[in-house]
């Protein structure tokens, strides 16, 4: 008899503690935040502009320090860059003079990987996300789903626990935004890539409902939560024609009104 | 992570061991050397490829000092707020200041350290050419680094990218383009001052290097024509050869480096463009420069990844500059304070006013002429391609070798004031047309059908589409040569020819007699602080203000 | 070699794939080409080319102004990777350009093939800019399907490994 205790609740991965990003001494962009997510989890950050998502989400990947607060990965506070995690951006970010393969391989050559295993490494990300034969192509003969692969391919080359996803999709064209999306999902459930946990950010609550586990929606000025809404319920496959979706989607944009 | 490598440590302990035993054998090895003893060169034409040899190593040497500098201090001013404003302002005011300007801590210091004996003076010619190069490779790196797309920036340290990986894969690739294109205004400054840098003077002292710039100006002095024509010739052959053999190959290579998004970035110039099409030059690119330029990238970021590794030395470095400044301004103060007053300080107001004016009208009228050159270029696209580089090419000549046509011109009777301003224009245009014609290449040709569409021809034309359009270029190099007229003036109001002195009154003609002639160091000092502080007095007053309307108003939206 | 060639269209690879993709999950395989247009947010320049390319590779049938999957189409668009692909090399190397190509890598000693020589023979039919945008999309459909390579600092086309 299995009794409800030895059934552990997933750790934390991420804990936010009291987050608050101000610009100068007194304008506050961002907070007090305070946001826990698990492992294995798909966590969306929705809200308009100006909400701070961005600013968040960069704060989680160590690249920005916040003012108040701390970040915790794993229980351990956050000196610096998150090396457990990843970052896929808007823009593609993607280095002009590397090839892809080199692009794929940056995350790797600064954790001191041997050159043999960086190509090994990287050419089987580049493989996994659909862009094999385009190893020694450079970034700009490359059409802008691509150079998003590429991006895509250079984070999870490094096997981060948590990937962080800055609006990955709002620079793409509707057709290659839904092709990338479900790419996305299938690398979330393959036992091939190790990372399970995923924290994106996006202005799109179609988006949000079509892949996350769990919503948070900010609001504006300053950034703070409004409300989160759990979609573990949902099932998958969550296609836009489906009336459950449908009416989650509804009762979200509700929300945010 | 934050905690600090300890390779680290042994960087420091390694760069203090290093400076140590500079200065110890600085003091050891000063007393050993003889002085420098050769005034007069020899004058035969068959020396001639040692003596360009000889320059070659100058200029080269100082031109890697010059970029390994320019990528520290660019670099620091855009990492650290702290360091920006200590840095711009300086190098502001030290780019502003006229190669001559540098001659007393040139001979002060390099040739007095060594008692005036030959490294000494190499070194101090090596450091003027330096002067003359530094400040736009600096500015270009800063430039370059501050307008690093964000999100770029954001990935390399997402990514882990620190020290020299940081250098190989972000900075360095990042400022190639424009290192590359300031790399080609600083070797045309380098060919253009080195007659001043091989022949260093303060006062009775003179030092003469032997190399193709003292070589040309003491052809001119005694007026051996057919010396200084060979001296030309291989100046701008040389000049040429770098252009088809090292700057061409390096801008095709550089083409990988260009971001996209680039608007107001330096593209490939059409000249090598052209030049990719030959076999030769594709070769060349492929087979030595690519490779070596890799090379480069890596040996440099490894150097400078070790530089950065301590964190002090960039504060230290980032002082160094302004330091150096103010002790010049003390100084400036002590050579006043102590002394009575020379006769001749009285004049320097009147000679500045009369040099502002040859200078203005030098801007003035390149403008006026460069017009509707760069429309007249932009329209025959078999011209395109050569006409940059010819245009690059012409502004490396120092006006030194225009001398002996001054000469006859003024025995024709056009008076010195004419010469001076002529003289000058040899500098000056080129600069103007340089940008002017780069801005009429870039008129979108969409911008040219409207225009015949709606009648618009001729002047009406220039005056509506051509103007506007290249406006903000037009004053970009206005104001280069604005700040080249300058030092034009210090060689063009005051020259030697033919065995003759020719003069005009003027702040150059005044700092050029107390430099080379009467040594009179307050004379020297108030020409050169009255200049700088006229000079930055009209780029704050009158360029910035000006550019930043233009800019707003006409500039093209891609 | 100019008379039998046909210019490709400039489409990339990845919206070809976007478009087998959507036909997969409508009806039959088969759509209204107007609705192609407007709810996905293809401005006519960017699609014409794209639908014209599925075409040329055989992958759609165009009539009465409807647009379906072949069945090799549907082969491709059901297809996983690395099956996608082999299927795709084949349909591009029914195309004359890159049968060209990739004949020139596999018969070159070394497997190099100079893209100045495939240049300059494309100039004889097209503009210089135009022979330049054929071959990059050339390359584009290529390496998708791993039908030759490019390495820019040789300026070469070869066989990619295995």
């Amino acid at each position: 008899m299995a009794s409800p205790a030895s059934v552990a609740a997933p750790a934390a991965l991420l804990r936010l503690e009291g987050v608050e990003q101000f610009y100068g001494q007194k304008i506050r962009i961002l907070g007090p935040i305070d946001l826990e997510m698990r492992e294995a989890e798909f966590l969306s950050l929705v809200g308009p502009s100006g909400c701070g998502k961005s600013t968040l989400l960069r704060i989680v990947a160590g690249v920005l320090t916040p003012t108040v607060g701390t970040v915790r990965m794993g229980g351990r506070p956050l000196k610096d860059v998150n090396t457990r995690a990843a970052m896929v951006f808007q823009s593609f970010a993607l280095f002009p003079w590397l090839k892809v393969v080199d692009n794929v391989a940056v995350g790797l050559e600064s954790r001191g990987l041997p050159p043999r295993e960086r190509l090994k490494k990287a050419q089987k990300y580049i493989d996994l996300v659909g862009l094999s034969g385009y190893e020694r192509a450079y970034p700009r003969e490359l059409s802008r789903g691509m150079k998003q692969l590429v991006g895509l391919a250079r984070a999870l080359a490094v096997e981060p626990e948590l990937l962080c996803m800055d609006e990955p999709f709002s620079a793409l064209d509707v057709l290659t935004a839904r092709t990338m999306r479900e790419l996305v999902l299938d690398l979330w459930a393959s036992p091939v890539v190790m990372t399970k946990s995923i924290l994106l950010v996006t202005h799109s609550i179609e988006e949000a409902v079509a892949m996350s586990d769990r919503v948070v929606v900010l609001k504006a000025n300053p950034g703070r939560i409004a409300d989160e809404v759990d979609l573990r319920g949902l099932p998958r496959p969550r296609r836009p024609d489906l009336p459950q979706v449908r009416e989650t989607v509804d009762r979200m944009y509700a929300l945010l009104a | 992570m934050a905690s600090r490598r300890p390779a680290s440590y042994s960087v420091d302990l390694g760069l203090i061991f290093l400076i140590g035993a500079v200065v110890v054998g600085l003091h050891l090895g000063r007393s050993s050397l003889r002085p420098y003893d050769a005034p007069e060169l020899d004058p035969r034409p068959a020396l001639l490829p040692l003596y360009l040899l000889y320059s070659l190593a100058r200029l080269a040497v100082a031109y890697l000092l010059a970029v390994g500098l320019a990528l520290v201090t660019g670099q620091l001013a855009a990492r650290s707020p702290f360091a920006r404003r200590l840095i711009l302002p300086t190098l502001d005011v030290l780019q502003s200041v006229p190669i001559l300007g540098f001659f007393p801590l040139a001979v002060g210091f390099f040739i007095g350290i060594f008692h005036g004996s030959a490294l000494g003076v190499e070194m101090a010619a090596v450091f003027l050419i330096f002067t003359s190069m530094f400040w736009n490779l600096a500015f270009g790196v800063y430039e370059s680094l501050i307008t690093l797309p964000e999100e770029l920036a954001l990935a390399a340290g997402q990514f882990g990218l620190r020290g020299s990986l940081r250098w190989t894969r972000l900075i360095l690739p990042a400022v190639v383009p424009s290192l590359l294109y300031n790399s080609l205004v600083s070797w045309a400054n380098g060919w253009y001052f080195l007659i001043a840098s091989e022949i260093i003077a303060v006062g009775p002292a003179r030092y003469t290097l032997p190399g193709l710039g003292s070589y040309l100006a003491q052809a001119v002095t005694v007026g051996r024509n057919h010396e200084t024509v060979l001296a030309l010739g291989v100046l701008i052959a040389t000049t040429v050869g770098m252009h088809l053999l090292l700057w061409g190959p390096l801008q095709i290579w550089a083409e990988r480096f260009h971001f996209e998004e680039s608007g107001d970035r330096p593209r490939t110039p059409r000249m090598a463009r052209v030049l990719g099409r030959s076999r030769l030059v594709r070769w060349l690119t492929r087979t030595v420069v690519a490779p070596a330029g890799q090379e480069a990238i890596a040996a440099a970021g490894k150097l400078l990844g070790m530089w950065g590794a301590s964190g002090w030395w960039g504060g230290a470095f980032a002082l160094l500059l302004p330091a150096s400044l103010l002790v010049a301004v003390f100084k400036l103060y002590g050579l006043f304070v102590s002394r009575p007053a020379s006769p001749e300080l009285a004049g320097i107001p009147v000679d500045l006013l009369l040099s502002l004016v040859r200078v203005a009208l030098g801007v003035v009228v390149s403008a006026a002429v460069s017009i509707p050159l760069a429309w007249a270029l932009a329209r025959s696209t078999r011209v395109r391609g050569a006409a940059m580089a010819v245009i690059q090419i012409l502004a490396s000549i120092p006006a030194t070798a225009f001398f002996p046509l001054i000469v006859i011109l003024l025995r024709w009777g056009i008076g010195m004031n004419a010469a001076a301003v002529l003289l000058a224009l040899t500098t000056m245009f080129w600069y103007v047309l340089f940008n002017v014609a780069g801005a009429a290449y870039a008129i979108p040709k969409q911008m040219d059908e409207a225009a015949l569409g709606l009648g618009l021809r001729g002047r009406r034309y220039l005056r509506r589409v051509f103007v506007p359009a290249v406006l903000p270029s037009l004053i970009t190099g206005c104001v280069t040569a604005w700040g080249a007229g300058w030092n034009a003036m210090i060689l063009c109001e005051y020259l030697e020819a033919g065995r003759r002195v020719y003069q005009v009154r003027g702040i150059g003609a005044t700092l050029d007699r107390a430099t080379y002639v009467t040594g009179v160091m307050q004379v020297v000092a108030a020409s050169l602080a009255s200049m700088v502080l006229l000079i930055i007095l009209v780029n704050r007053s009158v360029w910035d203000p000006v550019y930043r309307r233009v800019a707003e108003r006409y500039k093209m939206e891609a | 070699m100019a008379e039998t060639l046909q210019p490709l269209p400039h489409a990339p690879i990845g919206m070809v794939l976007g478009l087998l993709e959507h036909l997969k999950d409508t009806p039959g395989g088969k759509e209204d080409l107007y609705k192609l247009g407007g709810p996905l947010g293809y401005e006519l320049d960017d699609l014409l080319p794209v639908t014209e390319a599925a075409k040329r590779l055989g992958l759609v049938r165009i009539a009465a102004g409807d647009i379906e999957l072949t069945a090799e189409g549907r082969a491709l668009a059901a297809a996983e990777e690395p099956e996608r692909k082999q299927r795709m090399g084949r349909c591009l190397r029914k195309l004359s350009l890159i049968a060209e190509i990739r004949r020139a890598v596999e018969r070159a000693a070394g497997g190099r093939a100079s893209r100045t020589l495939f240049l300059e023979r494309l100039q004889e039919g097209f503009s210089e800019a135009e022979a330049e945008r054929q071959l990059s999309t050339a390359l584009d459909w290529a390496r998708y399907g791993e039908v030759f390579d490019f390495d820019p600092d040789a300026e070469e086309f070869f066989l990619p490994p295995a």
